[in-house]
């Protein structure tokens, strides 16, 4: 006769259970331990359930309340049902249809958690959008401005600033000829630009409208045209507020979390420094592509030419390799697919008009002239 | 069941160590790093035990890829364990026609006879904090697990509510879900509230007959507890 090693519940036994090898017979299951002690059920009594960590052990059960015999190798059912014939029949039916019934629940169950999962899927991003963005214009600019003399520091620890005025005063220059193609609002902002000693190729904005131009930028530029390429970018990033919307976002999904975690709070503010950290750092693609796209208009507006952003992105992957981009604040080594906005930017070009371009006061040439080590 | 290993678990329940005095010819399985001391006439070898796929599986319990084995060719020799959290050891004897449910890192060591799978657990494991795959000890012979705080016995005849963080082991004969705590399931009123600020949020409810050991204290609380106290990098 088959054997299917198991155990057995009873309350008689030292610590109310022991190993047993589970041997269906013509009438009866008996559970044969090791000390030669034997537990009977007949299959008048049996009632047998799945069950267990796995649901797949099998529990049976007599008319002695305290006695369960248990196992979960397979084959076991089977082997009462052919042991017992109609004898067992009943039992055998009756784990099978409770079988049945956790498969449907289970199978239910994840039905309906895919089906809520591709819900909110499709529904939460976008109504999460509006809302941060409904957000962000609740709060005034000066939340910007206070939120960006905050990351200023990052600023001060990436190199000296320079003072010479052919190289101030030419980034500044490019500012105030993008200034008018700026809402009022933003134009009232103090667009202060600073040009530090880096030989990173490099440029940012903070919220608020502080500017920095690293000079390696102004050392590997081909022209005006890709300065005042990248300037307009920054200064799309400061006039729609992207990282106030980064940091909402942020907040929101952490505030998200909180309330479906509960108690996971260690996790939460390890998360919570790394979201808030990337708020600071990096803009989405859809931010970027924003940026790009306005960028480049708002230097057209000003009479640069608008050719100059994608012919950076060019210079920008050609160069890309030896990036010394600081993860924080960094303009290009965060963004993958220059291809991508370089066709973007194309296919816009011919759509824009370009304003009448005058001669710089300031020229790149002296910039780069007064650059030390140029 | 009784044990076949020789052991003994000292300075109990913070700081223990765990003593398994090896027979000639006896051998031991842990988990890396966890040795402290052992004997020179003991040996000691890494590897995959059970091959790649029980390895992985391993992994995914929140174990190690590698389990050292510690035999005793030569004559008997004494070992010494650690467990990496601060908490208390326990003895399981397996062999008692079932096996034993480990949460994530709960592994320390097993003697010989003792089979180590990984088991799926989907929806309900990643729900209990857990992670979707759970280690379960099968076989016969000694297992030594370690949990976070005290650890606690508690046997189940019937059903049993424990928070999902505080799960240490459980026995197989058990049957478990993960739902919220009675009394608060959403639709009923003001119990909203009571989920999601109470902190109680979500439970292991046993159900059957066998036995389930609870560790006194949470990681995850105590991270969020000492958190505020972490020294901060200033950055210039």
């Amino acid at each position: 006769m088959a054997q299917f090693p198991g155990g057995v519940f009873d309350d008689g036994l030292p610590d109310g259970r022991a190993a047993a090898s589970l041997v269906p017979g013509p009438e009866a299951v008996e559970a044969r331990l090791d000390s030669g002690a034997v537990f009977v059920i007949g299959y008048d009594s049996l009632r047998m359930e799945f069950g267990g960590a796995t649901g797949r052990m099998l529990f049976l059960r007599g008319a002695e309340p305290r006695l369960t015999l248990f196992s979960e190798a397979p084959g076991l059912l089977e082997a009462i049902a052919a042991a017992g014939g109609p004898a067992s029949a009943g039992a055998v039916a009756g784990a099978r249809a409770g079988q049945a019934q956790t498969r449907k629940t289970h199978l239910r169950n994840w039905g309906i958690a895919l089906a809520v999962l591709v819900a909110l899927w499709f529904t939460v991003p976008p109504i999460f959008r509006v809302m941060v963005d409904g957000a962000v214009q609740q709060l005034p600019l000066s939340v910007d401005v206070k939120l960006g003399e905050l990351a200023s520091s990052e600023m001060a620890g990436l190199g000296p600033a320079i003072t010479d005025e052919a190289v101030a005063g030419f980034a500044t220059e490019i500012v105030e000829r993008l200034r008018p193609g700026l809402p009022p609002e933003i134009q009232a902002l103090d667009l202060k630009v600073t040009v530090i000693e880096s030989t990173q190729v490099n440029a940012f904005a903070l919220p608020g409208g502080r500017m920095a131009v690293l000079s390696g930028l102004l050392k590997k530029a081909d022209g005006v045209d890709m300065v005042a390429g990248v300037m307009a970018h920054e200064l799309m990033h400061v006039r729609h507020r992207h990282g106030m919307r980064h940091i909402v976002r942020a907040a929101g999904v952490i505030t998200a979390l909180t309330v479906l975690a509960g108690d996971a709070t260690g996790l939460l503010g390890i998360a919570a420094e790394g979201a808030a950290l990337a708020a600071l750092t990096s803009y989405s693609r859809e931010m970027e592509a924003e940026a790009d796209l306005d960028g480049v208009r708002l230097a057209a507006a000003a009479g640069f030419d608008p050719a100059g952003m994608p012919a950076f992105f060019r210079k920008l992957s050609e160069i890309a390799p030896d990036s010394q981009a600081p993860e924080a604040l960094s303009w290009m080594s965060s963004h993958p697919r220059h291809d991508e906005r370089i066709a973007a930017l194309e296919a816009a070009i011919p759509g824009l008009v370009r304003a009448e371009s005058t001669p710089m006061k300031h020229t790149l040439e002296a910039a780069r002239a007064a650059l030390k080590g140029d | 069941m009784t044990a076949q290993l020789d052991f003994s678990i000292d300075h109990r329940p913070d700081f223990p160590l765990l003593q398994v005095r090896l027979g000639a010819g006896q051998s031991l399985f842990a988990e890396p790093a966890a040795m402290v001391t052992m004997s020179p006439a003991l040996h000691m070898r890494a590897g995959l035990k059970g091959g790649l796929g029980k390895s992985l599986g391993r992994m995914f319990g929140g174990e190690s890829l590698i389990v050292n084995t510690f035999s005793a060719p030569n004559g008997a020799g004494a070992i010494d364990f650690a467990p990496a959290a601060l908490g208390d050891i326990h003895h399981y004897a397996l062999g008692n026609g079932g096996g034993l449910m480990l949460q994530r890192g709960a592994f320390l060591a097993h003697g010989e006879g003792v089979t180590l799978d990984a088991k799926w657990q989907g929806a309900r494991g990643f729900f209990s904090g857990n992670g979707m795959v759970m280690l379960r000890a099968g076989g016969s012979g000694d297992l030594f697990f370690n949990g976070y705080g005290a650890v606690m016995p508690i046997d189940v005849d019937g059903g049993y509510y424990v928070d999902t963080g505080y799960v240490l082991a459980f026995e197989d004969t058990l049957s478990y879900r993960v739902t919220t705590m009675p009394g608060l399931r959403p639709g009923t009123g003001q119990k909203l509230k009571t989920f999601f600020l109470g902190g109680e949020g979500l439970v292991c409810q046993f159900s059957g007959r066998g036995r389930v050991w609870v560790q006194t204290r949470q990681i995850g609380s105590f991270l969020g507890w000492i958190y505020p106290f972490r020294p901060v990098k200033q950055r210039n």
